[in-house]
């Protein structure tokens, strides 16, 4: 019970990072010097915080790394699907995830032109077919 | 074109693609929902039983049939399967084992003691093993071949629904160097009741499920009944059940298998056996009496009687599970009443069994 727990908790924590990636407009961080990190070394508000961070984990650096990241959530959901169904009317729950995910990829179609390319596409192509593959074999 | 334009324009775009990805994917996780196909709402056969078992089994299941039994009468209900339809009965096969078991140590083909080693090709403390320990999963063997290769089929048949028992008598005593029985006393041991089968195939000189076929189904009623080794042996009166997860699971069947897990068979013949069992007229009745005890629980040749979770009355019975089925078998031998559940969905932990005590409880004389 407690490794399902884990992995539907996982699994929610995949997919919002995928709709978050897929929807962020955020850009990159900057890479800051360290001389300027000493010298804003002012206590950040607590905010200030949570922004960087989620900047941090949302920012989209290109194409590649929001598809890897829904090939990441659709495996992690047939692997729920697989091996830990949810109970009774939590199994909507999974449903409503599997909405999310088309959501995000709505997200990735819209944004598509205006996300940076990536050489590491074929990589991507290989993550992808291993992603499908996958899900065939837990369908 | 004013930019105002454009931006409304490219809004109603990306809402579109909203719309339309969303209705997809809604689509599809309703269709892969991680739920088993719900039972239809009619029925055939007994409708208080059917209310009754759908109430006590629960509707998330594609198909269940429940049986009531007493000497002189017999009700079954189906729901979304025929009444000859058969269901895999999984470890209740082991039931099915004991019986033959006692029946031949009734014949003196055999004797409770019987070392393993008199009947088949092993050695070491394998061959020292009894019988009797096999089937009282006493004999310290581990609930199956403790292999990579075993632990791997078991990931992988859960991964893609299939079976993980699979494979031929020999190559299971092939796999068996270096097994020991060190596990503890009481470790359910479904390659204990492999090799007890193959034991006594062997001292038979007979294919276990031809012994078992004529030394037991037929004489239970179990005349349609089948141990298929292979998918090409089933038919369309074989079901298939699902995982919890609503997934098709492969049918568990193979030729070790057999004496542990493989046997199929319909509501009604089940009913059958259970009245011959009731009304002691099943060859190898001995396997139900109580051969070795612990705490409030006593184990016969695989029958286990103890008292009922619900009213602490003593049941003796047997529940079998596989990947797409749970099953349950439980005598009020006091009170002359029997129940049986078959529901094609697969549950850990085994969710009929409870259901099966609940059963027998409510079903009170079977009136």
């Amino acid at each position: 019970m407690i490794i399902a727990a884990v992995f539907w908790l996982l699994t929610l924590v995949v997919v919002a990072l995928f709709v978050g990636r897929a929807w962020s407009a955020s850009a990159p961080p900057q890479a800051r010097s360290r001389t300027s990190d000493t010298a804003d070394a002012r206590p950040a508000s607590r905010a200030h915080t949570q922004s960087r961070v989620r900047d941090r984990v949302l920012s989209v650096r290109s194409r590649d790394q929001v598809v890897r990241s829904g090939v990441d959530a659709v495996v992690l959901l047939a692997l729920v699907r697989a091996l830990f169904p949810p109970p009774g009317w939590a199994s909507w729950l999974w449903v409503a995830a599997v909405v999310a995910v088309g959501v995000g990829v709505a997200g990735l179609v819209a944004r598509w032109p205006r996300l940076p390319a990536s050489r590491s596409r074929w990589v991507t192509v290989v993550y992808a077919l291993v992603g499908a593959g996958l899900v065939v074999v837990l369908a | 074109m004013p930019a105002s334009l454009g931006s409304r324009q490219s809004r109603w775009v990306t809402l579109g693609v909203v719309a339309i990805c969303a209705a997809v994917s809604l689509v599809a996780g309703v269709a892969w929902r991680p739920a088993p196909t719900p039972l239809p709402a009619t029925h055939s056969g007994d409708a208080g039983l059917a209310e009754l078992g759908r109430r006590i089994v629960g509707e998330e299941r594609p198909a269940l049939a429940v049986a009531c039994v007493t000497p002189t009468q017999i009700r079954t209900a189906s729901m979304g399967a025929a009444r000859t339809d058969r269901f895999e009965i999984g470890s209740i096969s082991k039931g099915l084992t004991g019986l033959l078991f006692a029946d031949m140590i009734e014949r003196g083909e055999v004797r409770a003691d019987t070392r393993l080693g008199e009947l088949l090709p092993v050695s070491g403390e394998l061959s020292q093993v009894q019988l009797s320990q096999l089937a009282t999963h006493t004999s310290g063997l581990p609930p199956q071949l403790p292999t990579p290769r075993q632990y791997g089929k078991n990931y992988w048949a859960a991964l893609t629904a299939g079976n993980p028992y699979d494979g031929t008598v020999q190559q299971r005593l092939d796999a068996l160097k270096g097994v020991t029985s060190s596990a503890p006393p009481g470790t359910y041991s479904n390659l204990a009741f492999e090799l007890l089968g193959a034991a006594l195939a062997a001292a038979a000189d007979r294919p276990f499920r031809d012994l078992l076929r004529e030394r037991i189904l037929q004489p239970v009623g179990l005349t349609e009944a089948s141990i298929p080794y292979a998918d090409n042996e089933l038919t369309d009166r074989d079901l298939l059940g699902q995982t919890g997860g609503g997934r098709t699971n492969d049918a568990w069947l193979g030729q070790a298998m057999a004496p542990a897990g493989g046997v199929r068979a319909d509501i009604h013949q089940m009913a059958l056996f259970t009245q011959r069992l009731l009304t002691d007229q099943a060859p190898g009745m001995d396997a139900l009496e109580p051969k070795v005890t612990e705490q409030d629980e006593s184990t016969g040749w695989a029958w286990v009687t103890m008292p009922s979770p619900t009213d602490q009355r003593a049941i003796t019975w047997h529940n079998g599970g596989t990947g797409g089925f749970t099953a349950f078998l439980g005598l009020d031998r006091e009170r002359r009443v029997g129940v049986v559940i078959m529901s094609a969905r697969g549950e850990t932990p085994n969710h009929v069994t409870l259901a099966g005590f609940q059963l027998l409880h409510e079903v009170g004389s079977c009136a």
